[in-house]
């Protein structure tokens, strides 16, 4: 995992597109927050293999999200629960219900509903800052950094050369 | 940017595209090749699988051709399976529930012949202890001897039942010894010839004396008060030595009657306990089918409660519920109206046909799960044997679990069924019995955990032959020809572990009319032995009361005439004595009184004529 942060820095300090960066966060953004033994996360492994996405970053992030699914969990349930309990939504519920393919996916687990639900919709939003937040962080901040005393000293030293070789 | 990576991409068709060319050109193969293989090392002998195709859609396979050589004859195979072919849905495997839409194994036969031998892989044997043939022969052995014991000899039933009779015999024994006693004592009190002849000696001497006067009278009656005040004290003794003998010989002659009476209720009981009733044509019919079909009934029902518990664990109570409050983390399912729920365990049709005894056998299943409460259907279950339309037994099994009491149905129907000939030992005599065709009919229910149920057996074209010489061989034998068709019918009731089984039969009908006679002539041979048995043993017990009873009689008669020779030699002649003494004070009073009255009237004569010679001048 902590080869995966050092590639994650690498990319994020290389010329590796923003997209890619983003994208990977918000694929780990849903397997993340989702309970991992889910149909739909095959789909969105499947996906981070295919898709130009930065890999090391959707691993570091997939760590990161499932953090905070942890500390999430309760909502998740208690979202899920009302939504799949209020009177209104029962007829859609009960529809999907009769087919097979829907209760795979377990669209009536409160948990799997919920974080999915909620990890769709801030799936763009994430992206999109994400990528801001790259474009921001080499425009901004890399170059200030690396005209940095201490940053050229480090990147002189062997440790660096340790880094480089290992990420 | 370039939006695949293009290196992923190309893997993941590669993995794909490898799985699906593995599975459809090579899986079949290599599972076909793994049958067989592991089969064989299995097996110890070739087995051989002609086709296999594995599916994904529905999930299952369709195994065809399977061939399992015989070890011991390696021209013919043990086992042939035609087709094997199992179809699931898929989506259900992913909820975690099994539905089976197809099962079918069809085509099962042993002994078939094999278009070459098959290679035998050497493998160790091992003893393991008896064989089957000489377990057989020893429960057969077993079950002739309980046959045997049927009907005990007449030395042991006479012993075994005369328990009334000695008891009364002991009693009678204990009363007469009593009744010796008493009748003893009492002869003992009697006033005795010498005590008599002394009253003999006093009546004559109160009868010599001179009764002249009424002193002599007074004198005489005095002393034969006192005689008699003697003689009452002794009758006193004689009445109560009397009261005594009769009431010993009265006791005795009781205990004597009972002792008599008590063989003929230890001989009613002696009937009872071995009759030829029902309970015996029911002895008659388990000793003709044998304990087999006993045995097969326990075999049903054993397989039956083993199965009960595997239906109860695939039927979690109450169908499909919400799940309890959820662990942290776990979350909950919501569960929604459905028209269709699926059990966890469903096998919606079952096909097995095999062929056994020359028979082709089948076996249908449908809707098997043990949630019916979710399909709203039983398990309907179905043993056929022979062709449908044209079938020789079938067994129809509904299981019905969607309410709170199970209900368990199950349904026989048998035609043209054969037993196989055996050999009966009947009243001591061989008799070889060839049962001819059976056809059978019935229903049981089982309903929670009490059974009820009766199969009707429906015996057709037996033959029985009586081996062996002799009267008794021969009146069978005579009787048994007569029996060619009977009916037996096997009612079962009460609790599923332990339920009781009747017989009923017009056997016993049939006993009567034909079997039962030869049975009637053993049963009655059988009563004589054991009456005569039973009669010398009570002559034995009875004669010494008897002997002992005529003495208690004529010490009784000793008794009574002694008392009645008392009566006669004392108490009657002192009454007579008595009688003439009153009748001698009343003459001699009578003649006082004449006398007396004689003299007054002289004395009044006399003074009137003194009177008259006085002349007493006139005034």
């Amino acid at each position: 995992m902590l080869t995966q942060f050092l590639k994650f820095f690498k990319a994020l300090n290389s010329d590796a597109g923003p997209w890619q960066l983003s994208f990977a966060v918000g694929l780990a953004l849903i397997i993340g927050l989702t309970p991992l033994w889910s149909v739909h996360n095959l789909l969105i492994i499947l996906l981070a293999c295919i898709l130009r996405v930065h890999f090391g970053t959707f691993l570091v992030f997939w760590v990161v999200f499932t953090g905070f699914a942890y500390l999430l969990d309760p909502a998740f349930d208690a979202w899920g629960y009302a939504w799949l309990t209020h009177p209104g939504l029962t007829t859609t519920w009960t529809s999907l219900y009769q087919s097979d393919v829907w209760q795979i996916i377990k669209f009536n687990h409160t948990i799997t509903l919920a974080s999915f639900v909620v990890s769709v919709l801030l799936f763009m939003p994430v992206v999109l800052i994400m990528r801001y937040g790259v474009v921001q962080y080499r425009a901004r901040l890399m170059p200030w950094a690396n005209r940095l005393k201490l940053v050229q000293i480090v990147k002189a030293s062997k440790v660096y050369s340790l880094y480089e070789r290992v990420s | 940017m370039k939006l695949f990576r293009w290196s992923g991409l190309i893997a993941f068709v590669v993995v794909l595209s490898l799985i699906i060319v593995i599975g459809a050109l090579f899986l079949d193969n290599w599972v076909k090749s793994g049958l067989e293989a592991g089969g064989t090392r299995v097996h110890g002998a070739e087995v051989n699988v002609a086709s296999v195709d594995l599916s994904l859609s529905p999930l299952g396979f369709d195994i065809r051709g399977v061939q399992v050589t015989d070890k011991e004859n390696p021209e013919r195979n043990l086992f042939e399976l035609g087709t094997a072919r199992l179809a699931m849905d898929l989506p259900k495997l992913f909820l975690g529930k099994i539905s089976i839409d197809d099962l079918t194994v069809s085509g099962m036969s042993s002994g078939t012949e094999r278009d070459e031998p098959g290679r035998i892989v050497p493998v160790d044997t091992s003893d393991a202890g008896p064989g089957v043939g000489q377990r057989a022969r020893d429960a057969a052995a077993s079950r002739a001897e309980s046959v045997r014991a049927e009907l005990p000899e007449p030395a042991d039933a006479v012993e075994q039942t005369l328990t009334q009779t000695r008891s009364a015999t002991d009693q009678a024994s204990t009363t007469f010894e009593r009744a010796r006693s008493e009748v003893g004592s009492a002869l003992n009190n009697l006033p005795d010839d010498e005590s008599i002849a002394q009253y003999d000696e006093r009546i004559e001497a109160l009868r010599g004396r001179s009764l002249n006067s009424l002193d002599a009278i007074r004198s005489a009656r005095s002393d034969l008060e006192a005689l008699q005040r003697q003689a009452v004290e002794d009758q006193l003794s004689v009445a109560a030595a009397r009261q005594a003998a009769n009431a010993a010989v009265s006791d005795s002659q009781e205990a004597l009657e009972a002792a008599l009476a008590a063989p003929a209720e230890d001989w009613a009981a002696l009937r009872e306990a071995y009759p030829l009733n029902q309970a015996s044509a029911v002895r008659a019919g388990r000793l003709l089918l044998g304990d087999a079909i006993f045995d097969r009934y326990d075999q049903a029902r054993k397989y039956y409660t083993q199965a009960a518990p595997w239906l109860r664990r695939l039927a979690p109570s109450g169908g499909e519920q919400e799940e309890a409050a959820p662990a942290r983390l776990d979350g909950r399912y919501v569960r929604f109206d459905t028209p269709n729920p699926t059990p966890n365990f469903l096998l919606r049709q079952g096909l097995i046909s095999f062929e056994a005894d020359n028979w082709p056998w089948t076996l249908t299943m449908s809707q098997v799960t043990g949630q019916q409460r979710l399909t709203g259907e039983p398990v309907r279950l179905q043993l056929m044997r022979g062709e449908a339309g044209d079938e020789a037994m079938r067994i129809d099994a509904v299981l019905d679990r969607r309410q709170a009491t199970t209900v368990d149905r199950f349904e026989l129907i048998g035609r043209d069924l054969s037993f196989s000939s055996r050999s009966l030992d009947l009243g001591g005599v061989d008799v070889d019995w060839a049962p001819g065709t059976v056809d059978l009919g019935g229903e049981v229910t089982v309903t929670g955990d009490q059974v009820d149920g009766l199969i009707e057996l429906s015996f057709s074209g037996s033959e029985f032959e009586a081996r062996g010489e002799g009267r008794i061989a021969t009146t069978l034998g005579n009787a048994l020809e007569n029996i060619a068709a009977f009916d037996i019918g096997i009612r079962v009731t009460g609790d599923i572990d332990a339920p009781e089984l009747q017989l009923t039969s017009d056997l016993d009908n049939q006993i009567r009319s034909a079997l039962s006679a030869a049975l009637q002539a053993e049963y009655n041979r059988w009563l004589e032995a054991t009456r005569a048995r039973l009669d010398a043993e009570v002559e034995t017990l009875t004669a010494p009361l008897r002997a002992r009873f005529d003495e208690i009689e004529a010490q009784g008669d000793a008794v009574r005439d002694q008392a009645d020779e008392f009566q006669q030699q004392v108490m009657d002649r002192l009454e007579a004595l008595e009688q003439e003494l009153l009748d001698e004070r009343d003459r001699l009073s009578n003649a006082a009184d004449a006398e007396r009255r004689r003299a007054e009237d002289e004395a009044r004569r006399r003074a009137e004529d003194a009177l008259e010679d006085l002349k007493l001048p006139s005034f």
